[in-house]
């Protein structure tokens, strides 16, 4: 089970994938060029960390279970 | 002075050797890790530069990382750490500012620099490049107190100048050299599509025309074309590409190519126990079969995280080489005023057997298809985003068309070439 909580901020997307091409079980585009998460099973907490801290606009937030923000953290 | 010693050694602190290093030490807790870069500055967006530019963001928010996420990962950050030196049989880095690094394993991600218009009175206040935090902040410090702008250049950087001049409100003249915008990687179509785009946001655009030398005591005043027109300008953004200053490879048996590092499939380069990533990287693409550089933010980011764990797989094995493989489907997709600008894989038009074309002018939606015999290697799609999916997949999967044909009919559906998983 993962130990994130995946949030995805629509307005900072632009499509830059980065978090697909690190974790492509987790993230898709939908057909406006935004992020979204797939259903089902995604990928280990070490591909999802790298893929929000890969993201160009930081538009992937992550949350502790508990809803303590981990990523971004400033 | 002493050397440091580090395991591992970064040059460049981009989004490449960032991601690098972080992936290293994933894999490694113990090891010690050193980013040195010849910027003033922590992890930033490049891709957030023009965001900032548009006032969408203050400037604080393009850093990625706080100083304290380098403390929590233990790796080392040595800022205005310019490499001029490389030696591969002893290891070793010098830096212009005296210092000296000793690795296991090195990184060479040392990203480009903007090359420079050499034409007359270039060094003028006021004439601007894009490529640093530093330039940004420049750049908008002169947008603050400008009226009248001119950019020159054909590309995304010039595309990005245009958005930024035009949404601050300055009166934005871009000069095209060519007859339509960006003629060497677009069709017509594609081109005229950009410039329409660009005069609806105010933007004059003026064909054929090129720069012959800018005027001005100290600072920009005018801009004179080769035809005679001399247009009034207090800022000016250049865009006419990035070269990598690879001079401190010299002698180290590094082989270079097309002005970047040559690197097989796993980011590794012609020596041992040094790898190469990013914009600096001419890497072998497996999906494409050919080496290439290529710029932009999700490949720079994947060739790090590659290159990371092949450097931290080879100290812990042993293993000169091998380790994990790059394979993605490139993409650059910016938003240009209300329109979405996508290029996906290989976009070079004299590699491509045949370009097929969707979409119009019309429409406001083009699109050109890049074909190797019946593979789709690349495209470029001007608001036609729902396409990228399926492109995507072709290129990726190498996917033969038997009917190439179809690809030119605008309402075809991509999708159905794409086979079901």
């Amino acid at each position: 089970m993962s130990k994130y909580k995946i949030k995805i901020d629509r307005k900072l997307c632009i499509g830059a994938a980065s978090c697909l091409a690190i974790a492509p079980n987790t993230f898709d585009l939908d057909g406006e060029n935004i992020a979204v998460l797939k259903e089902g099973v995604g990928d280990d907490d070490t591909s999802v960390m790298l893929a929000a801290q890969s993201c160009p606009t930081r538009a992937i937030i992550l949350e502790e279970l508990n809803g303590e923000k981990v990523y971004p953290n400033d | 002075m002493e050397d440091k010693t580090v395991d591992f050694l970064i040059l460049g602190g981009g989004i490449a050797g960032t991601t690098a290093a972080e992936t290293i030490r994933q894999v490694l807790p113990d090891a010690s890790i050193a980013i040195a870069t010849n910027e003033g500055e922590r992890l930033y967006s490049r891709v957030l530069l023009p965001h900032f530019l548009r006032k969408k963001i203050e400037f604080e928010q393009v850093y990625l990382r706080t100083p304290q996420s380098y403390l929590d990962h233990k790796i080392e950050l040595f800022l205005s750490y310019k490499a001029v030196k490389l030696n591969c049989q002893d290891k070793l880095v010098e830096f212009e500012n005296g210092e000296r690094i000793t690795y296991q394993k090195l990184l060479i991600a040392t990203g480009g620099r903007v090359k420079k218009l050499d034409i007359p009175n270039s060094d003028l206040e006021g004439i601007f490049y894009l490529r640093t935090a530093a330039d940004a902040k420049a750049v908008a410090n002169q947008m603050s107190q400008a009226k009248k702008a001119v950019v020159v250049g054909g590309g995304f950087i010039a595309m990005e100048f245009a958005h930024a001049f035009a949404t601050g409100g300055l009166a934005t003249t871009l000069l095209v050299r060519e007859p339509y915008f960006w003629q060497n990687a677009l069709d017509e179509q594609s081109g005229k599509l950009l410039e329409q785009i660009l005069s609806k946001a105010g933007v004059e655009v003026i064909n054929n025309e090129e720069v012959d030398h800018f005027e001005g005591e100290g600072r920009i005043r005018s801009v004179m074309t080769k035809s005679g027109k001399q247009i009034e300008a207090e800022i000016v953004g250049i865009g006419v590409g990035i070269e990598s200053d690879l001079s401190f490879t010299d002698d180290t048996g590094i082989v270079l190519e097309s002005g970047g590092i040559v690197t097989d499939e796993h980011l590794q380069t012609s020596v041992a126990d040094a790898w190469a990533a990013g914009d600096v990287a001419y890497f072998k693409d497996v999906i494409l079969n050919k080496n290439h550089k290529l710029g932009n933010w999700t490949n720079a980011m994947l060739q790090g995280n590659v290159a990371g764990e092949n450097m931290a797989h080879s100290a812990s094995s042993g293993q000169a080489g091998g380790g994990k493989v790059l394979e993605t489907v490139s993409a650059y997709s910016i938003t240009f005023f209300d329109s979405n600008v996508t290029f996906l894989g290989d976009t070079t038009k004299d590699e491509a057997t045949q370009v097929f074309q969707r979409g119009s002018l019309e429409e406001g939606s083009v699109g050109q298809v890049f074909m190797r015999d019946l593979q789709v290697v690349g495209a470029t799609l001007i608001n036609r985003i729902v396409e990228r999916s399926p492109l995507s997949a072709l290129i990726k999967g190498k996917i033969k068309i038997k009917n190439p044909q179809v690809l030119s009919g605008s309402k075809f559906d991509l999708g159905t070439l794409v086979p079901s998983q």
